[in-house]
């Protein structure tokens, strides 16, 4: 079944402070639902880890992420394709970076499917679940980037 | 007629199952038993480029995995369609899918080990490499150009086309038609949800090549027969034992040759120790045959006072990724030939396209093919009389077949056997005191409320037969039943039935029909089923067929008994078998006039058995077997009323009042009839307001557990008041027809009706099935409430 998370966040820092901490893996796993790790494999590849809890499904996968389209620092599309032991996952999206005077906008674009006991059993629930994780997610991540410029 | 028949005798199979002792298959445990679990597929349709099973082969306590091509490559054959139409495009199905999953839960492999657990823990190790493939999905949507196929080799992924009725004289209606009524329905897809999931156990014996197999099905003998000369053709039927112990719940979910019955005994023989076999729930959702899926496009004519000329139904059935073992009689043979209900209509015709999609196969379900006859036609009756300003009762009423008309013949192949629908609405609108209903609705209607009132009626064919009939019809098997009965020399009796108990009660009626014809008490006979070994054939239970001809055979069978202690009786006491007479009270044999000159039924038993003095030409022993092979089918009928009130505020659906009046013929049991009524009726509310399975594009079934699978629950219900006409079949000697089905057949356009009804004002002519809160709410609203 389908799944599209689409928003835009505002963030007070420059653009490019911006796009630095979206190139540290520890900062883009925080704003990606679900995401516990992501890993570098070189070459703008990574093994994500996501672990997915909606409702009584809980199901782990074990991802590849992958950057493309990367235009610095405007912003990159990613894909992700996933197998776990209760179904699978694979989407795409896009992270765009606007200046503006106050700082920077901020649009996170996912779309993708699942398939298996998250369609069957957590579709209800999938979407409002992902939405949630997504504004915790930029709470974390802003703060994270905010630290990271002060230190 | 006896004592016994006609009474409600307690069920005698209650006290194990109310205590918990009740023998399931899930419940065998053999020594050395190994364990299976099936791995299903997550996606709807996608190739399976490799699969990878070493790391869950290195797990500990797994003894092996195996595949699609492992079984292929030892014999295993496809799973068989044994109802066929003509020019049907049968696709491949193996019992694991060897190279493409074609709806999600389709099996991709199969691993045994030493417990449930690890076999469960194994199938997250299997690492399977699917590319996913667009997915296909709709009755009719799927036939369109362009959609993916399901199978490369059928086109438009249509399986087969089926008409039946008189085409001129239904054109004809239309040309000359005062009124047409058009009316397009979706009878939305089911799931059967039996409350004991499917099971199979197997084991297999080195020594003598002897293979047992236990399975949850409504057919042992059928699954023997296709287990021995399709699917594991490498065993010998005569070696070969099924049994269905007790079962809980098939309602037609479990008459079908399923993956796992093929799967579990072949792996029981390559690794030489018993398997077994349980679904989850989970696994029920997705791989259990579903029931309906039809889109109908109806035209109805009649003339300006509401007489019924012609109906025209072009409907397209959803079979699902496979056809299931009978799947295409359901929406064919056992649909079209109803569209004639109750009423005498000259004009009809009806074409169904069977269709393939990447879902769940479809099959059999609760009344199969005849709820979607019967909703079409109730629905589109109701509408014909909102649009000729008559009353729904009215417009039935005049197109009834009379009582007098009996055998009737429609022009949609069945012959009528009998039926009085004047009566059985008489009796419908004494008991729910139809006019009151009314007046009380026009007050309520005063005060601002929504009250519908909301009828149907409907004719069911059950008890399926002649075998030649069924044969011509596309069945691959007879339809006849076998019955068999054995005289104990004590005088106790076994009586075995082709016929399968899984909820029905068979051990209490069948005992009290052999009961009955002998003279005996019920506690003296016990009825044995459901064991390939124990009874020598039969077809199982389905299609409301167990009492019309299972229940035929054992009486035909008793009536062999009665005849040779009628015989020995007369050597005995050395007088002629004519002046002897047979005393259903007690079941002795005595002298006719003279009571007291008697044989009981015990004594002729013994001497039979012990042979010391039996006439000439006569052998030891007192058993008999009977098949019996129906002369035509039984036609129950019902009459359903039902009030709602719909909350105006909130869509929420309230069933007030349901009355339900049935003819199913003679009745061997009133307790056991009542029970199948209300147990039928609940389904038919469960169709009509709360179940769906649902598919998204994808499709992923995305009602694929309780959560979201909507079950109507006791609190559901107002207390129904159920009653019963009884016009007794000329078919069989008994006089019964059928009635485990017409619950289901008559209720949904019942409550639709009523719902419909009750927001009349709104200019609602058609909401579809289930009728949620949500639906009916949003109705209300763009209507202008």
């Amino acid at each position: 079944m389908a799944i599209r998370l689409e928003k835009e966040y505002h963030i007070d820092l420059p653009r490019e402070d911006v796009w630095y901490a979206i190139q540290n893996p520890d900062i883009l796993a925080q704003i990606l639902p679900n995401c516990q790790s992501l890993e570098p494999k070189g070459n703008n590849q990574f093994t994500a880890h996501i672990d997915i809890k909606v409702g009584p499904v809980r199901s782990k996968f074990e991802s590849s992420f992958e950057m493309f389209d990367i235009h610095e620092p405007e912003g990159y599309k990613f894909l992700v394709r996933g197998n776990g032991k209760n179904g699978s996952m694979n989407g795409q999206g896009e992270i765009k970076l606007h200046s503006n005077k106050d700082g920077t906008n901020f649009t996170f674009i996912a779309e993708g499917n699942v398939a298996g006991i998250l369609a069957r059993v957590g579709q209800r629930l999938i979407e409002a679940t992902g939405k949630k994780l997504m504004d915790q997610g930029f709470e974390n991540f802003k703060n994270k980037v905010i630290e990271s410029n002060m230190a | 007629m006896g004592k016994h028949i006609g009474k409600s005798v307690k069920r005698v199979e209650d006290p194990r199952f109310i205590q918990g002792k009740g023998n399931y298959v899930a419940n065998i445990k053999l020594p050395e038993m190994a364990h299976v679990a099936v791995l299903r597929s997550p996606h709807a349709h996608a190739k399976i480029n490799s699969i990878n099973i070493d790391a869950a082969k290195a797990l500990d306590g797994v003894i092996d995995i195996f595949v699609g091509k492992d079984l292929i490559d030892d014999g295993v054959g496809k799973m068989p369609v044994i109802w066929q139409v003509p020019d049907n495009k049968i696709p491949d199905r193996w019992p694991l899918v060897p190279d493409k999953v074609r709806h999600v839960g389709d099996s991709v492999a199969a691993v045994v080990a030493e417990n449930q657990y690890i076999a469960r823990d194994a199938l997250d190790l299997i690492q399977v490499d699917y590319e996913v493939l667009d997915a296909t999905i709709g009755a009719k949507a799927t036939t369109e150009d362009g959609k993916p196929l399901v199978h490369d080799e059928i086109e438009n992924n249509i399986s087969f086309k089926w008409g039946l009725g008189d085409r001129e004289a239904c054109d004809k209606a239309f040309e000359e038609a005062d009124h047409v009524v058009k009316l397009d329905l979706i009878n939305q897809r089911l799931i059967a949800n039996a409350m004991e999931p499917r099971a199979c156990a197997a084991q297999w014996v080195t020594a003598t090549e002897n293979m047992t197999v236990w399975t949850t099905s409504q057919n042992p003998h059928i699954i023997r027969f296709g287990l021995s000369a399709v699917t594991l053709p490498m065993l010998d039927e005569h070696k070969l034992r099924v049994i269905s112990p007790d079962v809980g719940g098939g309602f037609g979910s479990k008459i079908f040759h399923y993956p796992e019955e093929v799967i579990v005994p072949w792996i029981a023989k390559k690794i030489n120790r018993p398997c077994k076999w349980v679904a989850t729930r989970s696994e029920s959702f997705m791989t259990d045959s579903q029931g309906r899926d039809h889109v109908q496009n109806c035209k109805l004519a009649l003339k300006s006072d509401g007489t019924i000329t012609g109906l025209y139904v072009e409907l397209h059935a959803d079979m699902g990724a496979y056809l299931s073992s009978i799947a295409p009689l359901i929406p064919t043979v056992i649909c079209i030939t109803l569209f004639s209900g109750l009423y005498k209509n000259p004009g009809i015709w009806g074409e169904t396209t069977g269709t393939l999609t990447n879902t769940v196969p479809v099959d059999a379900y609760r009344g199969a093919g005849r709820p979607e006859a019967s909703y079409l036609l109730e629905r589109i009756i109701d509408v014909a009389a909102k649009e000729l300003d008559m009353d729904p009762i009215e417009i039935r009423r005049k197109n009834f077949i009379g009582k007098d008309e009996f055998p009737y013949q429609t022009p949609v192949a069945f012959l009528y056997d009998s039926g009085d629908y004047h009566a059985m609405f008489d009796k419908l609108e004494e008991i729910a005191d139809y006019k009151g209903m009314r007046a009380a609705q026009a007050s309520a209607k005063d005060e601002g409320r929504l009250v519908g009132i909301g009828v149907s009626g409907s004719v069911e064919a059950s008890g399926y037969g002649p075998a030649a009939t069924v044969g011509a019809l596309g069945f691959y098997g007879g339809m006849w039943e076998h019955g068999g009965i054995r005289v104990h020399p004590t005088g106790k009796v076994t009586a075995f039935t082709g016929s399968h108990s899984h909820g029905q009660g068979h051990e209490t009626t069948m005992a009290q029909i052999v009961a009955d014809k002998l003279g005996i008490e019920v506690a003296d006979v016990d009825v044995v089923h459901g064991d390939t070994d124990l009874v020598t054939q039969g077809m199982g239970t389905y299609g409301s067929r167990s009492a019309a001809v299972g229940g035929e055979a054992l009486s035909n069978a008793a009536k062999t008994i009665r005849n040779k202690l009628v015989t020995l009786a007369a050597h005995l006491m050395e007088v002629s078998e004519d002046d002897l007479a047979y005393d259903d009270e007690n079941g002795t044999v005595h002298v006719k006039g003279v009571p007291e000159k008697s044989k009981a039924f015990g004594e002729l038993a013994f001497a039979a058995y012990s042979g010391h003095s039996l006439p000439e030409g006569m052998d030891p022993g007192l058993e008999t077997a009977a098949y019996y092979n129906p002369g035509n089918f039984t036609f129950p009928s019902s009459a359903h009323l039902v009030q709602v009130e719909v909350d105006k505020d909130t869509g929420e659906i309230e069933v007030q009042k349901y009355v339900a009046v049935e003819d199913c013929g003679n009745v061997i049991n009133p307790m056991v009839v009542e029970g199948q009524i209300l147990g039928g009726i609940a389904q038919g509310v469960g169709q009509a307001l709360y179940e769906h399975g649902v598919y998204d594009d994808d499709g992923q079934l995305v009602t694929g557990s309780m959560l979201d699978y909507t079950m109507p629950r006791a609190d559901n219900f107002p207390m129904i008041e159920s009653d019963r006409i009884e016009t007794p079949s000329p078919s069989n000697t008994l006089g019964v027809k059928g009635v485990g089905e017409m619950g289901s057949i008559t209720s949904p356009p019942a409550v639709v009706n009523a719902v419909v009804d009750a927001l009349s004002g709104y200019g609602v002519k058609d909401i579809e099935m289930p009728l949620t809160s949500e639906k009916i709410w949003n109705l209300i609203q763009t209507n202008g409430g």
